[in-house]
């Protein structure tokens, strides 16, 4: 620990040692010196958004974005269906009811309609029980 | 000194906004600062000043982009440190002769005057620039303060221990008494 008096003296030595004389700018010669800078900083500049505007923008970006996935949602993922391996099990009461679920009479008819074209054409005295026993 | 602070605030807001003048007040301001931290790193007056002048271009420029104007003194500063080591490419100069004011020394304070800039050598990076900002231009620490972003309790702290090291530095190399 140095003393008080050493502490002056130290203070004097290094005033001695680095202190100058007052340092001043002459900001009009600088100005003369640095048209560049000068006209760069008059150039109007693109001002940049605000923080709170860059969080609004980002935000309505996110949002936007949500909705264009939404819209760009795979009709799989809206309906969600299995498809049953056979005719018989197409037409069975729980295939029935999701089709009507999803789509109405419509729905219906197209499940009927996917199941006879997954049946073929069969010979007319073919009864219809010994047709879905064949899958 | 809340005062001086909100009116720097209202020069930086007008420079930003601006007016070129306000940006030289500013400029006029910070100058000794600017100059004792160019000089801390290469010990060369006349290149400190180009240094802070160079600063002060670069912080013309780029002046809008400053985010909050209470911190327009360390902003300033931190550009001309960075220029400085620009300028001497990242190695801090020795001052091999005194730049002093002092006249005519004899040979003996010549040999102390040495060294104590070889013992401010000795200190690291922000003590030496903490005792050039107090000794070479006479800041004050609310103006060092304004200039580092540290509350003067902390500056006169952190210059206690540097003068501290300083004195240890000197006594090492015997100088035990040291007198003018």
């Amino acid at each position: 620990m140095t003393s008080n008096k050493e502490q002056e003296q130290l203070d004097k030595l290094l005033r001695a040692t680095l202190a100058k004389e007052p340092i001043t700018l002459d900001f009009q010669a600088w100005k003369s010196a640095h048209p560049e800078q000068i006209a760069a900083y008059r150039r109007p500049r693109r001002r940049l958004p605000t923080r709170p505007l860059q969080f609004a923008m980002a935000a309505c970006l996110i949002i936007a974005a949500g909705f264009v996935l939404q819209w760009m949602q795979l009709p799989e993922q809206v309906h969600i269906a299995i498809e049953p391996a056979n005719p018989a099990a197409m037409i069975n009461r729980l295939q029935l009811t999701i089709a009507y679920a999803n789509g109405g009479i419509e729905g219906l008819e197209k499940q009927y309609d996917k199941a006879y074209a997954k049946l073929g054409p069969r010979a007319g005295v073919v009864t219809v029980n010994s047709l879905f026993n064949t899958f | 000194m809340a005062s001086v602070g909100k009116e720097i605030n209202n020069l930086v807001r007008s420079a930003i906004a601006g007016d070129l003048d306000s940006f030289g007040e500013l400029a006029r301001r910070y100058y000794p600062a600017m100059v004792s931290i160019a000089y801390a790193i290469g010990r060369d007056h006349h290149a400190a000043e180009d240094a802070a002048q160079e600063a002060i271009g670069r912080a013309l420029v780029s002046l809008a982009k400053l985010r909050r104007p209470e911190r327009f003194g360390p902003w300033l500063c931190r550009i001309c440190r960075n220029v400085a080591y620009d300028m001497y490419n990242g190695k801090p100069q020795t001052a091999s002769t005194p730049d002093t004011i002092a006249p005519e020394p004899s040979e003996k304070d010549d040999n102390l005057l040495t060294a104590v800039n070889a013992a401010l050598d000795c200190l690291p990076k922000a003590s030496r620039e903490l005792v050039i900002l107090k000794y070479y231009t006479d800041l004050s620490y609310e103006q060092i303060s304004a200039v580092l972003g540290l509350s003067p309790a902390a500056i006169n702290g952190r210059l206690t221990r540097a003068k501290r090291k300083l004195a240890d530095c000197l006594r090492r190399n015997g100088f035990a008494e040291m007198r003018l």
